[in-house]
């Protein structure tokens, strides 16, 4: 059976990406106040961090990036132990990152699409200003308590790709913080 | 004593709130990724291991693939700790004889739960 959709994949896939941010911010205990779609940032000061996250599947790649100043990207962090110093603050925000690309990655099964993710590259300051906005990239702004956060999707989908209905093959066994014994 | 458990992740922040979530139970010894725990886990007596899956060099279902092929190894439990719900992934886990999976951000208080549940009894 095939369902008609009305968004577009890339619409689709920034919904599910949306979705995956807002649940992750909550679960952070940083929720958003508002997200709305906003042009590029100008944030690529010396106290600015970025993350971008490569992926890919069949028929489809692309990547996220996520932008912060350090003020709005240090609460989104767990407290660790002993001096945090930029390295340190580059692995956390990447880290998070990884867990956005986590969740989406288990939100675009439930469409019966398999993403593969890359690892995450971090970069503190003037280094980490991307590439300009193509026609296929979004930014979205996060309003969140400590200052907003910055979501970039770009994506590229060839002819042959479509979501799927979900099977029990492909969903998901769990959600974010859920625990199985085998 | 306490029991010394391998927690195996490329984030230096995971690891550290994995110890933190097993402080007072457990000794951790940190390893970041399947390549440094090869060597960690010759170096020690582990009761336990907590494993990511997505990491550079090896990455965590092949670091157990290689784990259990020394026999010295096969009954210390793992447990995956991971953004992956998928269910391929976590199949392969299970063939690996893995224990448990945990999708990540993870409760520290279940983590210690789980650890103590499925840690091997000293010896």
């Amino acid at each position: 059976m095939t369902e008609e959709r009305n968004q577009t994949p890339f619409e689709e896939l920034e919904q599910a990406l949306l979705t995956s941010a807002e649940k992750l911010f909550a679960q952070l205990e940083q929720p958003a106040a508002s997200t709305r779609l906003c042009p590029e940032p100008k944030l690529y000061s010396e106290d600015s961090l970025v993350t971008t996250l490569g992926f890919g599947g069949d028929h489809f790649r692309g990547h996220v990036i996520i932008a912060s100043s350090l003020a709005s990207a240090r609460p989104l962090c767990p407290p660790i132990l002993g001096t945090i110093d930029d390295a340190t603050t580059c692995d956390m925000f990447g880290e998070v990152g990884n867990m956005l690309l986590g969740r989406l990655k288990n939100e675009v099964l439930n469409l019966g699409v398999t993403l593969h993710i890359g690892l995450p590259s971090t970069a503190l300051g003037q280094r980490g200003r991307p590439a300009r906005n193509r026609d296929n990239a979004r930014w979205h702004a996060f309003e969140l308590p400590q200052g907003p956060v910055y979501l970039r999707l770009a994506a590229t989908f060839e002819k042959a790709f479509s979501f799927a209905h979900v099977t029990e093959k492909n969903a998901p066994i769990g959600v974010e913080g859920d625990l199985f014994f085998f | 004593m306490n029991p010394k458990v391998l927690v195996i992740d490329d984030s230096m922040m995971v690891r550290q709130q994995v110890k933190r979530a097993l402080a007072g139970g457990f000794e951790v010894v940190e390893a970041q990724d399947g390549v440094d725990a090869l060597e960690k886990a010759a170096q020690g007596d582990f009761s336990l291991v907590i494993c990511d899956v997505n990491m550079p060099r090896m990455n965590g279902l092949d670091f157990l693939a290689e784990f259990r092929k020394e026999e010295r190894w096969k009954e210390i439990p793992a447990v995956m700790l991971t953004t992956e719900a998928q269910p391929a992934l976590v199949q392969r886990a299970k063939e690996l004889d893995a224990k448990g999976w945990i999708v990540k951000p993870f409760k520290p208080e279940l983590l210690m739960a789980a650890a103590k549940k499925l840690m091997k009894p000293a010896a």
